[in-house]
């Protein structure tokens, strides 16, 4: 079920008062409430991934069994040798369960392409699981964490399952590691008051985004890629900064209604998003845009290749496989892998010029022509990312730039771009504010007494209301 | 946690009466018609119920507004063109409200514009916000009794909703699939519709025509494979000249003039490709 939806609203307030009052207070004496709360956790977490097809319970329960299973097993030996097997065993076994549904038809196809053979005889009629990518990452930063000593295997099966399937975080992140998560499984949850607030705010931030921003600039943005050839270069210009934008509240929205769903729960999950368009560089870019992501494939891809302790040329080979990697991720396309290495391409100079540092100071003026260069590099990424084919791609590019003064000029309904403006500052004020902070919407930075601030949240909701779009739109980080 | 479930729940219906007060305001003004996902079938209703001296009146899908738009056509035909995810039981009310508001100076001729693919509509997962929202229990239930009808209703979640003004007056619908089956042509709900249309235009003295929109030229050996299976079937033979009428006034156009399977790029619409005056 998505966030978004009639079905998420009922479930949610059902499932916490479940959790607080039922499996919280009433069974606080029980020795066995922790598990009991976790137990019903993962029925929620189930009923709640179930909701889009129960087929899809089946992979999810397969890969948390062969994750458990192996780390238990790398658990049990003191050889490497069979510790590396088993955690070889769970590395293969997850990817080829990846491999074959996101990624077989893909390649498959692209090789008959490639020979001028018809790939229908060949691909697989299966669906995609919703969030794979993400669980599966998942797991496997737990087995090899495991392997790598830094957590014990967990015998407690039932904390195990729900780590994996935990419902805030199962289909689009953050990517959560065993070492943050699953303690939190294993410990009592308390309830706190200003958790609990903390949560519904980051709630509330992310339907902002989401239904009034994301699901108002998709319109638009679907609309113009649908027909992309006989529009303006300018219309074109605008679909491509209203993408950007688009992509970003959809992915930080559901990251925030992730993050504040967990917290009503009493779980704190990993920040996502740090305010990622406004990055003086696109190596800055790449440690504030899906932050989990990152640094997983830092972690556990760039680093055993030798991260950058094997001089220049190798650091540089390194961060193209983990671009590469990061945009295969993303989707079985070409276009998400042109996207990867064009990002690797714009991060390679960093490197070479030693610029890859996080900046946490007031921008001058200097670095506010950065951030908006920046800015301009990102989007234009965002045009491949976006694209049905590179083909489509360049002939976005190319119409855009052609067809500069062609045609008629954009024209959106006046009302659609006030209110996007109206939403849009408040969008980037906000954000900058509360940049220092976890939730941007506690608006500590203006210290407003509590009335105010109720008032404030008051408003954003009777924007929503008013402005947003409630045709359902799936978050597009879904589809990964 | 008592104290956080108090402010939750006064929060929450704070902001339930202002939304609801915000809705009432919209759906008794009629603002929302203008901003709501399937604005031009409002559009269509307002237009069907306004008194109009007119000789033709023009029924049809999207492609249908795309050439003639809706309300005046020239001088004596009137729109109500808007599209086909209003099945043909939303074009027949439209007919209805036409007639029985203009019941005093009534059209000569009733003209049907859609593509094959439209009667093929037996409820969809747009039917919710399409046809159930504008065309609600209240003011349509007597024209809107029909078996096929009913029992595909039924099958589309939360439809009572539709009737509630605080859900006609956003874009809100559920997310549904109803079970597709493949018709020839024309859906049971198509086809019964069809015949209360001709027995609308017929109790009023209008003749009925009926014309097919441009069909695009890579669609056309489809298209009359289509007609031909369908050609001695029960439902086509009931209004054999109808049809007939239809698949002749086909057309077919080049594919660079669609921008879709059916619809028109924007700089390619033709002007009143069937010359009615």
């Amino acid at each position: 079920m998505l966030f978004n939806s009639l079905e998420f609203a009922i479930f949610l307030p059902v499932v916490f008062l479940l959790y607080w009052f039922v499996f919280g207070n009433l069974l606080s004496h029980n020795r066995y409430q922790l598990r009991w709360q976790n137990l019903f956790l993962l029925a929620a977490s189930y009923v709640f991934y179930g909701w889009w097809n129960w087929r899809f319970l089946i992979l999810i329960v397969v890969t948390s069994l062969v994750s458990w299973g192996s780390a238990l097993a790398i658990g049990k030996t003191y050889q490497t040798g069979q510790k590396k097997t088993w955690l070889g065993i769970s590395i293969i076994l997850n990817l080829c369960i990846l491999g074959v549904f996101k990624y077989y038809n893909f390649f498959v196809s692209s090789f008959c392409h490639l020979l001028g053979l018809d790939d229908s005889s060949y691909v697989l009629h299966i669906m995609l699981p919703v969030g794979i990518s993400f669980y599966t990452f998942q797991a496997l930063s737990y087995s090899i964490d495991v392997y790598r000593g830094k957590i014990a295997a967990t015998k407690d099966p039932v904390s195990f399952f729900t780590y994996i399937a935990f419902f805030p975080q199962l289909v689009a992140g953050p990517i959560e590691r065993a070492t943050n998560l699953l303690p939190q499984f294993q410990q009592k949850r308390l309830f706190s008051y200003s958790d609990a607030v903390e949560g519904m705010q980051r709630i509330l931030w992310g339907l902002f985004k989401k239904i009034l921003i994301a699901d108002n600039c998709a319109w638009y943005v679907n609309m113009e890629w649908a027909d992309y050839a006989r529009q303006n270069g300018s219309t074109l210009v605008l679909t491509a900064f209203l993408f950007a934008i688009q992509i970003y509240c959809d992915f930080s929205g559901y990251s925030d209604i992730a993050i504040g769903t967990a917290r009503l729960f009493g779980f704190r999950l990993r920040e996502n998003f740090k305010t990622p368009y406004f990055s003086r560089n696109v190596a800055e870019f790449w440690k504030r845009w899906h932050i989990s992501l990152n640094t997983w494939f830092v972690d556990y891809v760039y680093i055993p290749l030798g991260g950058s302790r094997e001089g220049r040329t190798r650091t540089i080979l390194n961060t193209f496989v983990i671009f590469l990697l990061s945009g295969l991720w993303h989707g079985a396309n070409w276009t998400y892998v042109t996207w990867g290495v064009y990002h690797a391409m714009l991060f390679v100079p960093l490197i070479v010029l030693n610029r890859t540092k996080t900046y946490q100071d007031t921008p001058t003026f200097r670095q506010l022509l950065q951030i908006l260069l920046t800015f301009l590099l990102v989007v234009a990424g965002w045009i491949v990312f976006r694209a049905p084919s590179l083909h489509d791609a360049w002939m976005f590019v190319y119409n855009m730039v052609i067809h500069i003064h062609h045609g008629e000029p954009f024209y959106i309904h006046s009302v659609f771009m006030r209110h996007l403006s109206v939403a849009l500052f408040i969008l980037f004020s906000v954000e900058w504010l509360g940049r220092k902070g976890t939730c941007p919407l506690a608006l500590t930075a203006l210290h407003l007494p509590a009335w105010a601030k109720a008032v404030c949240y008051t408003a954003l909701v009777q924007l929503i209301f008013a402005w947003g779009r409630f045709e359902y739109t799936q978050f597009i980080y879904f589809q990964f | 946690m008592k104290k956080f479930l108090i402010y939750t729940v006064t929060f929450v219906c704070i902001n339930m009466l202002l939304i609801y007060a915000q809705d009432t305001y919209t759906y008794y003004t009629g603002a929302y018609r203008d901003h709501v996902a399937g604005a031009e079938i409002y559009q269509a209703k307002q237009a069907a119920k306004q008194k109009k001296k007119v000789k033709k009146l023009l029924i049809g899908d999207s492609v249908c507004r795309q050439m003639y738009g809706v309300g005046q056509v020239g001088d004596s035909i009137w729109s109500l063109a808007c599209n086909q995810a209003v099945t043909m039981a939303g074009h027949y009310c439209l007919i209805h409200d036409f007639i029985t508001t203009n019941k005093d100076s009534l059209p000569q001729e009733i003209i049907l514009s859609f593509d094959c693919k439209s009667f093929a509509n037996n409820l969809d997962k747009y039917t919710f916000q399409y046809f159930l929202k504008p065309f609600p229990d209240k003011e349509y239930q007597p024209l809107l009794t029909n078996r096929h009808l009913l029992e595909r209703e039924k099958l589309i979640p939360y439809r009572r909703a539709a009737n509630m003004p605080v859900i006609r007056c956003n874009s809100w619908a559920p997310e549904y699939e109803l079970p597709q089956e493949q018709y020839t042509l024309l859906s049971p709900v198509s086809s019964d519709y069809l015949d209360s249309i001709c027995v609308l235009a017929k109790s009023a003295g209008l003749q009925l025509h009926m014309f097919c929109n441009p069909v695009r030229e890579s669609r056309q050996q489809t298209f009359v494979d289509i007609y031909q299976k369908a050609l001695n079937t029960a439902e086509t033979q009931k209004h054999q000249t109808l049809w007939e009428e239809w698949y002749q006034s086909a057309t077919y156009l080049p594919d660079s003039l669609f921008h879709d399977f059916v619809h028109f790029n924007k700089q390619h619409i033709p002007e009143n490709p069937y010359l009615l005056k």
